[in-house]
């Protein structure tokens, strides 16, 4: 069903409403610190708080990283907007109103490009607005609710797309390819599990052919991209059943419910809450630089498809590495540095090919054992980036070398790397302090390659004989006998000279 | 009692050059306090040990021969916050609210050496013109105990009037520190919007309110407006430049200048005596060489009407955060207690504690099992019947299907007003009407006809709609009840209003005269 | 001529969450027919050649504060004031969804 457009004659039409939290130091209109993982109620103020006279100043970072995304969205970024007041009475919103922009917003008119399959789909974006987020309340039994403002005024912006997605695939694809965006210009953490990105799709369906739209059908408490998937796929089911009973598809909101699979009725959309917008007379109209804009518009990053290329182009890659490489920013970024400090290796030789090699063996490493043991540990790409990161670019920058240079094998540095990566220290330290260089001096392996060879003369018959499967007996031999510290390669060809292969 | 008899500027140059201590003007004052408030009930909590202790502090750093500046005491109307000061805007919501920080103006005064004496007693949230509807008691007109003081700063304005308090700072939206100063005689100045920060003025209508002074004569006026106005990171509406030194204002030469007189402010509304002395202050003027004609704001013929749509529509929105959850007042809680034996009027309570003796009584009712009911009754008995009124018009207003009809329709009206006045300024330095067009009304004739009420701001609303400087300084009595001139300018042109009071103040004596009823002796 | 009728008052008083008296009812619509009928002679003034006043300062942006973090109250002063707290958190009644 998922992938699907037409289900029984119907055509499922989606936009999607998503809210991202910036990764500002501070909140959107007060200077208290955002960081995670506080005790309730102690990153509070007058402000955050709506104690009668407080008032709101608005954060620049917040401002900047919005136009930021707007732009990386190709959005037009208007060089004023103005700020609205969203009236309405909840625990969590401490002035009993939200400061959010309502019909002057910072960007509109934008949109991306996003791989479904083997196809590009183009999905516009309507708007992209600043505003800011409400406190979190906490359910404690049948009688009380408890309330955190630890989260109120935290900078959000929200970004609403056209109705342009025609299945649950392409939905998820475009929140992938959005949050792909957003990770790269470093503007938010957007971890649904998280709450940094949060997606609210509206769903309708109307007959193939139909101009005019079904009733949109919105969904709640989606806490991943295959969820919403999942859940846009059950509600073409269960509006399509509807629509094929001759009943109307009413116009509400629905909440996803994970145990059962299924969306459950939550309530009747823009009921009796009339949100009375009106103009913030707290802050004057947002006035944005041309020149403040430019400078802002040169300073995003690359973004991951020119990335993409750019490692294929630079590094010699093979699209497929480029691809995984390049699936979160910081994995790039790690990448990258550490080819950087191969290439400055002290071991002194710099030939020209060796980069190329040099970033192949640096990517094999990131997409295989690297990437296992970040699993392993539940570690998330963007901690490799951070100080305390037991492996930083210059252990694998060093392990590279140390396998290129011989010292030891292959297979050793997998033991390597899983030493330094748990104890923190550099490969280098880790082979001295446990003895591992290889032994790759071929004079101390002619004693022992000629005895493994003069003394099975069978298998060396068959080596001669094309059997491959024999060098690995012999190499093998020859491992044993230096208590596996033979640079195997090294081995691999003294043994086919001796044998006259 | 002399000493209470010197105004603010007398008192900071006495103080200076050790003539008198700190702590002798605190005392003196508290007497006074003693002695008048329970007449006047213009506090709802008087700090003597704040004051005293801060006196104190600063006399012993002026003995050691260092300067501090200031010493002088003065009064807060009480929706300006002060850090773990009561600080109820007149509501029994608020009842025991003790702010977590203090607002920037009452940060810069104390920090100029000024002595925070005690907050005084509104209307509700700054809703009304008269001081009748505050929560807790009203206040009383010192010029006649019968009538009102005006609203809503009529604590402030009564407690200069009755010398409780050397000077005071009142707010105004609509009106109210001028038309209060008016009916009691005394000086006071709505500044140009954003002139001083709003950062710590609990808000009514967020585009209006101003904070400002109010003082017993022109000279103090300069001062307290120096030591309060300029930019603040805190108000995104604070305008960005330095202000001058406004006591260089204070020169008498007004020849020259242009006034008009906005017949639209002039008309029938305006009682004959309130007439006659306007036009008795005008012809002073005159006298000094400012040349004087009518003029014409048609738009202000409907600044009322504005006004009564943007001001109840931004407050029924500022007033939302009132719900019960963080602060003040929750159903069911007993915190708004019934008025108790011996708790009326006026707070001169010894220690710091005191919002306001007594609340109107209120039935504890247990506490709201649901949400929705814990919002609507901790609302119901918190609020009064004005900032109801005003709480159900605002959000009408701004409601599906009337907010282009009438919000957006006002604030359009609003910006013919404001290019009337530009054109006007264009031809006038500044423009006079009377401040109110009536004097001092009785304590209860109005509080029960909202129209009637709203009409005492007639003159003051169109320069808060426009968002100028409007000062009022007193030009005479009708039956013995104060009357003031209303002076305004364009924005920031406090220095011109303060040199025309300034030069009429000098050329009359309304501004040495005193309540009789309260026993200060003339000078 | 009734501007806003009884119903429409109720339906404010919802939205504010306020709520009065049967008497109390009366008297807000019939004080608020008449200001509102008073506030209907801005229908008089043409309004057709201007914008709404967006904001009384003219020329003023917002300014922009820079993303440094200040330290606090301590949530000891912060929960001091409120009406009803548990373990760090505000406490209202159970909010239903």
């Amino acid at each position: 069903m998922n992938g699907e457009t037409v289900s029984r004659g119907y055509e499922a039409v989606i936009a999607l409403e998503v809210h991202v939290e910036l990764s500002t130091r501070t909140k959107a209109f007060c200077s208290c610190p955002t960081a995670f993982g506080a005790e309730p109620n102690t990153q509070v103020c007058p402000i955050c708080l709506g104690h009668p006279g407080a008032l709101p100043s608005l954060n620049r970072k917040a401002v900047e990283f919005a136009v930021k995304a707007a732009l990386a969205l190709d959005c037009q970024v208007h060089p004023e907007s103005a700020f609205a007041r969203k009236n309405y009475f909840y625990p969590d919103l401490p002035k009993g109103y939200q400061i959010t922009q309502y019909d002057r917003p910072l960007a509109t008119g934008g949109r991306l490009d996003v791989e479904v399959g083997a196809e590009t789909r183009r999905v516009r974006v309507r708007r992209l607005h600043l505003e800011e987020d409400t406190g979190k309340l906490l359910h404690a039994g049948d009688l009380y609710s408890l309330v955190d403002f630890n989260r109120s005024g935290v900078p959000l912006i929200e970004i609403v797309s056209e109705p342009d997605c025609r299945t649950p695939a392409e939905a998820a694809a475009y929140l992938e390819t959005l949050r792909s965006v957003l990770e790269y210009l470093g503007v938010s953490d957007v971890r649904m599990e998280e709450g940094s990105m949060r997606c609210e799709p509206n769903i309708s369906l109307r007959p193939v052919g139909v101009e005019t739209l079904g009733t949109p059908v919105e969904l709640k408490n989606l806490n991943s991209f295959r969820a919403v998937e999942r859940a846009l796929a059950y509600e073409i089911e269960r509006q399509t059943a509807l629509l094929d009973a001759g009943r109307r598809v009413d116009k509400e909101t629905r909440r996803w419910d994970e145990a059962s699979a299924s969306t459950k009725f939550m309530r009747r959309k823009e009921g009796a809450d009339d949100y009375r917008y009106f103009p913030e007379p707290d802050l004057p109209p947002l006035a944005l630089e041309a020149g403040w804009l430019e400078c802002v518009r040169r300073c995003i990053p690359e973004l991951r498809p020119a990335r993409r290329d750019r490692l294929v182009r630079d590094y010699g890659l093979p699209p497929y590495d480029a691809g995984v490489l390049t699936a979160s920013r910081h994995l790039a970024d790690y990448f990258e540095e550490t080819v950087k400090l191969l290439g400055g290796d002290t071991s002194g030789t710099e030939a020209p090919g060796r980069t190329a090699a040099g970033a192949k063996a640096v990517s094999n490493w990131l997409m295989g054992d690297v990437s296992r043991l970040l699993n392993e540990a539940g570690l998330e790409p963007a901690l490799m980036r951070t100080r305390t990161f037991t492996l930083p670019p210059s252990s694998l920058a060093e392990l590279v070398a140390l396998v290129q240079e011989g010292t030891i094998s292959g297979k050793m540095a997998k033991d390597v790397l899983e030493e330094s990566f748990s104890g923190g220290q550099s490969p280098r330290a880790v082979v001295a302090e446990k003895g591992l260089s290889q032994i790759s001096d071929s004079g101390a392996l002619e004693t022992i390659v000629a005895q493994v060879v003069e003394g099975n003369p069978s298998v060396v018959a068959d080596l001669l004989a094309g059997k491959e499967k024999a060098m690995g007996f012999l190499v093998g031999q020859v491992m044993k006998a230096t208590g596996g510290k033979a640079n195997p390669r090294l081995v691999n060809e003294m043994i086919r000279a001796k044998a006259g292969v | 009692m002399k000493l209470i008899e010197s105004t603010a500027s007398q008192l900071v140059t006495l103080i200076r050059e050790g003539e008198v201590k700190r702590s002798e003007v605190v005392e003196a004052y508290l007497e006074r306090i003693a002695a008048v408030d329970e007449s006047v009930g213009s506090f709802l909590t008087v700090t003597a040990d704040r004051a005293r202790r801060s006196a104190r502090l600063a006399d012993t750093v002026a003995e050691g021969g260092a300067t501090p500046a200031g010493g002088v005491p003065f009064a807060l109307k009480d929706n300006i916050c002060v850090k773990d000061v009561p600080t109820t805007c007149g509501s029994r919501y608020l009842t025991g609210y003790r702010p977590p920080y203090s607002a920037t103006a009452a940060t810069r005064l104390e920090d100029a050496g000024f002595l925070l004496l005690g907050k005084t007693n509104c209307d509700e949230f700054a809703m009304g013109s008269s001081t009748e509807n505050s929560g807790f008691h009203p206040t009383a007109n010192p010029w006649d105990l019968r009538r009102v003081p005006g609203g809503s700063s009529g604590g402030s304005a009564a407690a200069v009037a009755a010398f409780a308090v050397p000077f005071a700072l009142g707010s105004d939206t609509g009106g109210s520190i001028r038309q209060p100063a008016s009916f009691c005689g005394v000086v006071g100045l709505k500044p140009t919007y954003g002139l001083v920060s709003r950062y710590g003025l609990v808000a009514f209508a967020s585009s209006l309110d101003q904070i400002g002074p109010i003082t017993r004569d022109v000279t103090d006026l300069a001062m307290v407006l120096g030591a309060i106005a300029g930019p603040d990171p805190l108000d995104s509406t604070s305008s960005r430049g330095k202000p001058p030194d406004y006591t260089q204002a204070l020169v008498p030469d007004v020849d020259g200048l242009r006034a008009g007189i906005p017949r639209e402010l002039f008309g029938e509304g305006i009682e004959p005596e309130v007439r006659q002395r306007v036009e008795e202050a005008a012809a002073v003027l005159g006298e000094l060489g400012v040349e004087i004609e009518e003029c014409s704001l048609p738009s202000a013929a409907y600044a009322l009407d504005m006004y009564y749509v943007i001001a109840p529509a931004e407050a029924s929105s500022n007033l939302a955060r009132y719900d019960g959850v963080r602060y003040g007042h929750r159903a069911g809680l007993g915190r708004v207690t019934p008025a108790g034996e011996g708790d009326e009027g006026g707070a001169i309570a010894g220690a710091e504690d005191g919002a306001a003796g007594g609340a109107k009584g209120v039935p504890a009712a247990a506490p709201p099992g649901d949400l929705l009911s814990l919002y609507v009754a901790t609302r119901r008995e918190g609020f009064g019947p004005e900032v109801k009124r005003r709480i159900m018009l605002g959000t009408y207003v701004l409601s599906a299907g009337y907010y282009d009809a009438y919000y957006i329709k006002a604030q359009k009206a609003r910006t013919l007003l404001r290019q009337d006045f530009e054109r006007a300024f264009g031809r006038y330095d500044i423009l006079i009407s009377p401040t109110s067009p009536t004097p001092a009304f009785p304590i209860g004739e109005r509080v029960n006809d909202p129209l009637a009420m709203y009409l005492a701001d007639l003159c003051t609303i169109p320069a808060s709609l426009a968002g100028i400087p409007a000062l009022s300084v007193p030009c005479g009595f009708s039956q013995g009840l104060p009357v003031g001139l209303q002076i305004m300018g364009r924005a920031f042109s406090e220095e011109t209003l303060l040199r025309v009071a300034f030069a009429y103040e000098q050329r009359t004596d309304h501004h040495t005269k005193r309540p009789p009823l309260l026993g200060v002796k003339r000078r | 001529m009734a501007i806003i009728t009884r119903q429409e008052v109720e339906h404010v008083a919802l939205l504010a969450r306020l709520a009065f008296e049967p008497d109390e009812i009366e008297r807000f619509t019939s004080q608020l027919n008449d200001i509102l009928g008073h506030v209907a002679r801005l229908d008089d003034l043409d309004t057709s050649q201007v914008a709404p006043t967006a904001s009384v300062v003219a020329g003023l942006s917002t300014p922009l504060r820079e993303d440094e973090p200040w330290v606090g109250p301590l949530r000891e002063e912060v929960l001091a004031g409120a009406p009803a707290s548990e373990r760090g958190f505000y406490r209202v009644p159970r909010v239903l969804e």
